[in-house]
C-alpha cells in the first residue's frame, strides 16, 4: 500500500529523453535472457575470472589437505592427486596461474583506465572505486529489505557488495601470494627481509626471535587463515549470492558470457541501465516499445499523471 | 512480446553447472561442520560427546592387546608377514575359542614346537579318544571347501630351493574321521570327529554362554571334552616307520615321508633323551625305544 | 597411516610370493645348522605367562632376501650351543663379529663402529642415568628391522636393463645381489619411510607420560606434536619423501650420532645447524636458522602473532556471519518484492506477472 502511495512520487519515474518515463519496478515486466542481454564484463575480465576461479579451486583442494594433514579425509584427497609430491607441484602451478591472472588483471585495469582517460570517457561512477554513495546504498538497501523503503536504491555498475568483494579478493590474493612465496622460499625471504623491512621494527616489538622468524610465523598463519576465509566466503556467500538466490537460480551466466540479464541490471544497477540506454540503440528501442505497448510509462512529464496511478494492483 | 514471456528458459547445461556449485558448497559445508564439531584443529564443539562415546567403548584389555600386537610387529626382526591365511573365526573348530592356535604352554622346552603342529592338523588328530566300534581315518579337511584336493603345505619340497611347497590350500588340516569297523573297505561313510562352531549345540552355547553360571559352564566344557584325551599322541606314534598317519595316502612326497619318519626329527628325538621330559610321562615310548636301541 | 601399513604388509606378502614363484635368482639363507627345521613353521609360537605372543617363526622365503641372509643364525644368537636349545634369556649383541668378511677388508664384519657411535649419542645412555631413563633408551632392534632387498630401477631404465651390461662378464646372480646390496644402501638411507621414522621416534618422544617421567624440557616435550604441525611434518604425514624427517636434521649421514643441541657434536648445535639446513635450503643464513622448525601453535612467546591470529579468527567468523546475514536479509526482502526461485520457464517475479497480464487482457 505504501508502495502505491509512492508510485506517484517523482522517485518512482525516471524520465529518459526519447523513451519516456521508466518506472522503478520495470524489472518485473521486462523480457530477460538467462544468458545475458546487456554487456557487463569484457572478455579479459571473463578470462581472468575463469583463471582465478579454476586456480583457486585447485589451490584450495591441494592446500587444505596439506594444512589439515592429520584429518581423516586429507590422505584421500592427496591420493586423488597422485601423492603429496605431485600435489605440491599442482599447488605451485595453481599459484603461478593465479599470480599471472592477477597481473593480467592489473594490466588490463590500469591500461583500460588510462585509455579511457585519454579518450575522455573515464567515469569514476562506473568503476570499482568505492564512493560514499555505496555506504548510503547499503543503508537504503537494508531499509528496503526491512520494508522501510518502497524501492531499492538506484545503483551503479558495481554495487556496494561487489566493491567489497573485489577489494577483499585483491587484499586476499596479495596476502596469499606474499605469504606463499615466503613459505616456498623461506631462505630467500630471510635473506631479503631483515635488510629492508626488518630494520623498521624493533626486535622487542616482535618477541625474542629475529624478524625473519617473525615473518615466517606470520606467513604460516596468514597463508592458511586467509585461504580458509576466502573459501568460506566464496562457498557460503559468493556462490549462493550469485547463483542460488531467487532470480539467479540455477546459475547466472555472467561469469562466462560477460553479459547480464536485463531484469538484474535494472533491479540492482539501475544507473548503469540508464547508461546502457544511452549507448545501445536496440535497448532504447526495446524499452520504448515495452513502455508504449503496455502503457506502462507516463506519456510525458508535463501531464504529470501516470496511467499506472489508476492501476493500483500492479505494485 | 513483452509482458507475455518474461524470461527465457535456461539451457540444460545451467542445471549441471548449478549442481556443480551446489556440490562444492555442500562439501565445504560438511567440512566446516566437521571442523567445528570434531576436528582437532577446530573448537571441538561436540568433543564432549565424542569423549563420552570413547569412554564407553574403551577397554584396557583391548588397548593392551593392541599395544602388544604392535610391539610384536615392531620388534620382530625376522620378517614374517603380518597376516597368514586363516579360517574366519566363526568357522574354526570349537577348541579354538578357548585354546587359540597356540594351545600348549606347560612343557617349557617343547611348547612352541608342539604348537607348530597346529599348522598341519587339528587338535583331535592327537587328542581324540579311541573307540572300539570305530577306526580312525585321517584326511585333509577344509571346512570352507568340501573334498579339497591338495597339494597341501608341507607335503613336498620345491626341488629348486629345497624349501617346503606352499601348496594350493593353505587352510586345510589333517583331520581324523571315524569309520565304522563293520563297514566295508570301500564304503565312504565317515563321521567327522571335530566339533565345528556351526553345530546347533555350539551355536546355542556361544549365544547363552554369558548367562550361564560358572558351574553350568564347567559342565558344558566337560561335555566338549568328552571325546578328548588330555594327553595327545607321542612323537614316535607318527614320526616312525609304523606311523599312525598314512603319509603316502595323505599326499606326502617320498622324500618328505622319509624326512618325517627318519631323518632329523627321529634323530633328534632319540639323541636327546631328556627331550620329552621323562618325569612327566614316565612311560614315554621315546625313552623306552631309546633304551631298547641302546 | 593404516593405509600405508596395509600397503607395507601387502608389499611384503607380494615380495614373498614373488620370490617364491617368479624370482629367477635363488636366494638361499645361510642355515648350516638347520635351525629352520623347527623355525620355518609359522605356528612355532606360544603365548607366554604375561599374555604376550612369542613368535619364533623365521620366514625363510623373506629372510633369504633380507640384508642378513648370509649370516648364519648362531653368528648373532651366539648363546645357543645345543639343539634343542634352552629357553633364550640373553639378547643379541650387534657389535659381535660375524663370520662374513666384507670385500677389501682384513677383519670379519661387525657393527662395532656404529654401535660405538650409538653408545656416544644421547640414546646410548650414561652410567649415571636414572633407571627409568636407562629402561626407556632404545636398543638396536627397537629401530632396526631386517630390511628386505628390493629391485631399484634407474630412472626410466628397467631393472633388467640396468644390469644388462654387467651380465656380459659377471654371473647374473652374483651381480644382482651385489647391485641390490649397494643400491639398497645408496637409495635407502633408512629402510623405513619418512613417515615410519616419525612414527618410530614418536613411539617414545610422543609418549607424554614417558617424557614427563624423564623430566625433559618443554621443547622436547612438544617435539613430536610441534613437528607434526610444521610444514615438514604435514608433508611427511601425507607420504612425502622429500620433506625433512627427524633424522634428516638430528643426525648426520652416520645416522646414529643423535645428540642434544648443547652438545657441540650435534647436527643442531649452534655451529653446525646452518650446514644442516643447507641440505635443502641452499640460501641459509644466520637469520634463517632462527625460524622455528618446531612451531609453537599457542604463540606464547609472540604476542603480536597471537593477536593477529585472534583477530583473523574473529574477522573470519564476523565477516562470514555478516555477509550471510546480509544475504538472508536480501533474499527475504526480494521475496517480499515478488522474486521467486524459478526452476524452468516463466518470470522471476512470478506473483506480479499475473496481475499485469490479467490487467492487459
Amino acid at each position: 500500500m505504501k508502495a502505491n502511495v509512492k508510485a506517484c512520487d517523482e522517485e518512482y519515474y525516471t524520465h529518459v529523453e526519447g523513451i519516456g518515463s521508466i518506472p522503478r519496478d520495470i524489472y518485473k515486466y521486462v523480457t530477460s535472457d538467462p544468458m545475458g542481454d546487456l554487456p557487463r564484463f569484457s572478455i579479459h575480465i571473463v578470462i581472468q575470472h575463469t583463471l582465478f576461479f579454476i586456480s583457486f579451486l585447485v589451490l584450495v583442494s591441494t592446500g587444505l589437505p596439506i594444512y589439515f594433514s592429520d584429518v581423516f579425509w586429507s590422505p584421500y584427497v592427496i591420493a586423488l592427486y597422485g601423492g603429496i609430491d605431485i600435489a605440491r607441484i599442482i599447488h605451485k602451478t595453481g599459484a603461478v596461474i593465479m599470480i599471472l591472472a592477477s597481473m593480467y588483471h592489473l594490466i588490463t585495469v590500469v591500461g583500460g583506465t588510462m585509455l579511457k582517460i585519454l579518450k575522455k570517457e573515464f567515469d569514476l561512477k562506473r568503476t570499482q572505486i568505492p564512493r560514499l554513495k555505496d555506504l548510503y546504498d547499503l543503508i537504503d538497501d537494508i531499509k528496503y529489505f526491512l520494508g522501510r523503503e518502497p524501492y531499492r536504491p538506484k545503483m551503479e555498475k558495481f554495487m556496494y557488495k561487489q566493491k567489497f568483494h573485489y577489494f577483499a579478493v585483491m587484499y586476499g590474493s596479495f596476502v596469499l601470494t606474499a605469504a606463499g612465496l615466503a613459505l616456498l622460499f623461506p631462505d630467500m625471504a630471510a635473506k631479503l627481509l631483515p635488510q629492508t623491512i626488518g630494520k623498521i621494527f624493533s626486535p622487542v616489538l616482535i618477541g625474542a626471535e629475529s624478524f625473519a622468524a617473525f615473518f615466517q610465523d606470520l606467513a604460516r598463519l596468514m597463508h592458511a587463515d586467509e585461504a580458509i576465509l576466502a573459501l568460506i566466503v566464496l562457498a557460503f556467500w559468493h556462490w549462493i549470492n550469485v547463483h542460488f538466490v531467487p532470480g539467479r537460480f540455477p546459475i547466472q551466466w555472467t561469469f562466462l558470457t560477460g553479459r547480464i540479464m536485463r531484469e538484474h541490471q535494472i533491479e540492482e544497477h539501475f544507473l548503469e541501465y540508464l547508461n546502457n540506454l544511452k549507448e545501445i540503440p536496440e535497448e532504447r528501442e526495446y524499452m520504448r516499445n515495452l513502455l508504449s505497448d503496455n502503457n506502462l510509462g507516463v506519456p510525458s512529464p508535463e501531464s504529470g499523471k501516470s496511467i499506472l496511478a489508476d492501476v493500483p494492483d500492479i505494485h | 512480446m513483452p509482458g507475455v514471456k518474461k524470461r527465457l528458459a535456461h539451457p540444460l547445461l545451467s542445471y549441471l553447472l548449478g549442481l556443480f556449485f551446489m556440490v562444492l558448497t555442500l562439501i565445504v559445508f560438511c567440512g566446516v561442520i566437521h571442523h567445528l564439531a570434531f576436528s582437532s584443529h577446530g573448537p571441538k564443539l561436540l568433543g564432549s560427546f565424542v569423549e563420552k562415546y570413547e569412554a564407553q567403548t574403551k577397554s584396557k584389555i583391548l588397548d593392551d592387546s593392541q599395544k602388544l600386537l604392535e610391539m610384536e610387529k615392531h620388534n620382530h626382526f625376522h620378517n614374517f608377514p603380518a597376516e597368514y591365511p586363516k579360517l574366519p573365526e566363526n568357522m574354526q573348530p570349537v577348541c579354538f575359542i578357548c585354546h587359540s592356535d597356540f594351545p600348549h604352554s606347560k612343557n617349557k622346552r617343547i611348547r612352541s614346537l608342539m604348537n607348530m603342529h597346529t599348522q598341519f592338523f587339528t587338535c583331535e588328530t592327537c587328542h581324540i579318544k579311541k573307540r572300539s566300534d570305530f577306526k580312525i581315518v585321517y584326511k585333509w579337511h577344509n571346512p570352507q571347501k568340501e573334498n579339497t584336493k591338495g597339494p597341501f603345505f608341507g607335503t613336498s619340497y620345491n626341488p629348486r630351493t629345497g624349501r617346503l611347497l606352499e601348496g594350493d590350500d593353505p587352510i586345510a588340516k589333517i583331520t581324523p574321521f571315524f569309520k565304522s569297523i563293520n563297514s566295508s573297505q570301500n564304503s565312504k561313510e565317515l563321521i567327522s570327529v571335530i566339533q565345528l562352531q556351526n553345530t546347533p549345540f555350539v551355536k546355542d552355547y556361544i549365544k547363552v554362554s554369558g548367562k550361564l553360571s560358572p558351574e553350568e559352564r564347567e559342565g558344558i566344557k566337560n561335555k566338549f571334552h568328552q571325546k578328548i584325551k588330555p594327553k595327545g599322541h607321542n612323537c614316535m606314534d607318527c614320526h616312525a616307520q609304523n606311523s599312525i598317519l598314512n603319509f603316502k595316502q595323505l599326499g606326502f612326497s617320498e622324500n618328505r615321508i622319509k624326512y618325517l619318519r627318519t631323518l632329523e626329527i627321529l634323530g633328534m628325538l632319540s639323541q636327546y633323551e631328556d627331550f620329552y621330559l621323562p618325569e612327566l610321562f614316565p612311560d614315554s615310548p621315546v625313552q623306552t625305544n631309546n633304551k631298547e636301541t641302546k | 597411516m593404516e593405509i600405508s601399513k596395509k600397503c607395507i604388509v601387502l608389499y611384503v606378502l607380494w615380495l614373498g610370493i614373488n620370490t617364491l614363484f617368479f624370482n629367477d635368482s635363488l636366494a638361499v639363507a645361510a642355515d648350516k645348522e638347520n635351525c629352520l627345521m623347527c623355525h620355518k613353521h609359522r605356528f612355532n609360537a606360544r603365548i607366554d605367562e604375561n599374555g604376550r605372543k612369542r613368535n619364533y617363526h623365521v620366514n625363510e622365503n623373506l629372510y633369504s632376501h633380507s640384508v642378513h641372509r648370509n649370516i648364519s643364525c648362531r653368528d648373532c644368537h651366539t648363546y645357543i650351543t645345543k639343539i634343542p636349545h634352552d629357553p633364550v634369556t640373553l639378547k643379541v649383541n650387534c657389535a659381535n663379529q660375524c663370520h662374513i668378511r666384507p670385500p677389501f677388508a682384513q677383519e670379519k664384519f661387525s657393527h662395532r663402529k656404529i654401535v660405538d657411535l650409538y653408545k656416544n649419542s644421547v640414546h646410548g645412555g650414561k652410567p649415571e642415568d636414572s633407571e627409568i631413563l636407562q629402561k626407556a633408551l632404545p636398543n638396536c632392534k627397537f629401530c632396526h628391522l631386517n630390511p628386505l632387498y628390493s629391485k631399484i630401477s634407474e630412472k626410466r631404465v628397467s631393472y633388467k636393463e640396468t644390469l644388462a651390461r654387467c651380465n656380459n662378464c659377471h654371473p647374473q646372480s652374483g651381480v644382482e645381489m651385489a647391485y641390490k646390496h649397494i643400491t639398497h644402501r645408496l637409495r635407502k638411507k633408512t629402510s623405513r619411510s619418512s613417515r615410519e621414522i616419525v612414527q618410530l621416534c614418536g613411539k617414545c618422544h610422543g609418549d607424554k607420560n614417558l617424557m614427563q617421567k624423564l623430566n625433559v624440557s618443554k621443547k622436547a616435550m612438544d617435539a613430536v606434536e610441534s613437528y607434526n604441525r610444521s610444514v615438514h611434518g604435514k608433508l611427511v604425514q601425507l607420504g612425502s619423501q622429500k620433506a625433512a624427517n627427524c633424522i634428516n636434521c638430528h643426525a648426520s649421514s652416520a645416522l646414529h650420532d643423535i645428540n642434544k643441541a648443547d652438545n657441540p657434536g650435534s647436527t643442531i648445535s649452534k655451529d653446525k645447524i646452518m650446514n644442516t639446513c643447507r641440505q635443502c635450503h641452499k640460501n641459509t643464513d644466520e637469520m634463517f636458522v632462527d625460524i622455528a622448525v618446531h612451531p609453537d601453535i599457542t604463540h606464547a612467546g609472540n604476542p603480536i602473532i597471537k593477536m593477529i591470529s585472534l583477530s583473523l579468527g574473529l574477522g573470519m567468523y564476523g565477516s562470514v556471519l555478516a555477509l550471510v546475514g546480509l544475504l538472508l536479509l536480501e533474499t527475504v526482502g526480494r521475496r517480499k518484492d515478488g522474486a521467486r526461485l524459478v526452476l524452468k520457464k516463466g518470470t522471476t517475479w512470478y506473483g506480479k506477472q499475473k496481475s499485469v497480464s490479467g490487467k492487459k487482457k
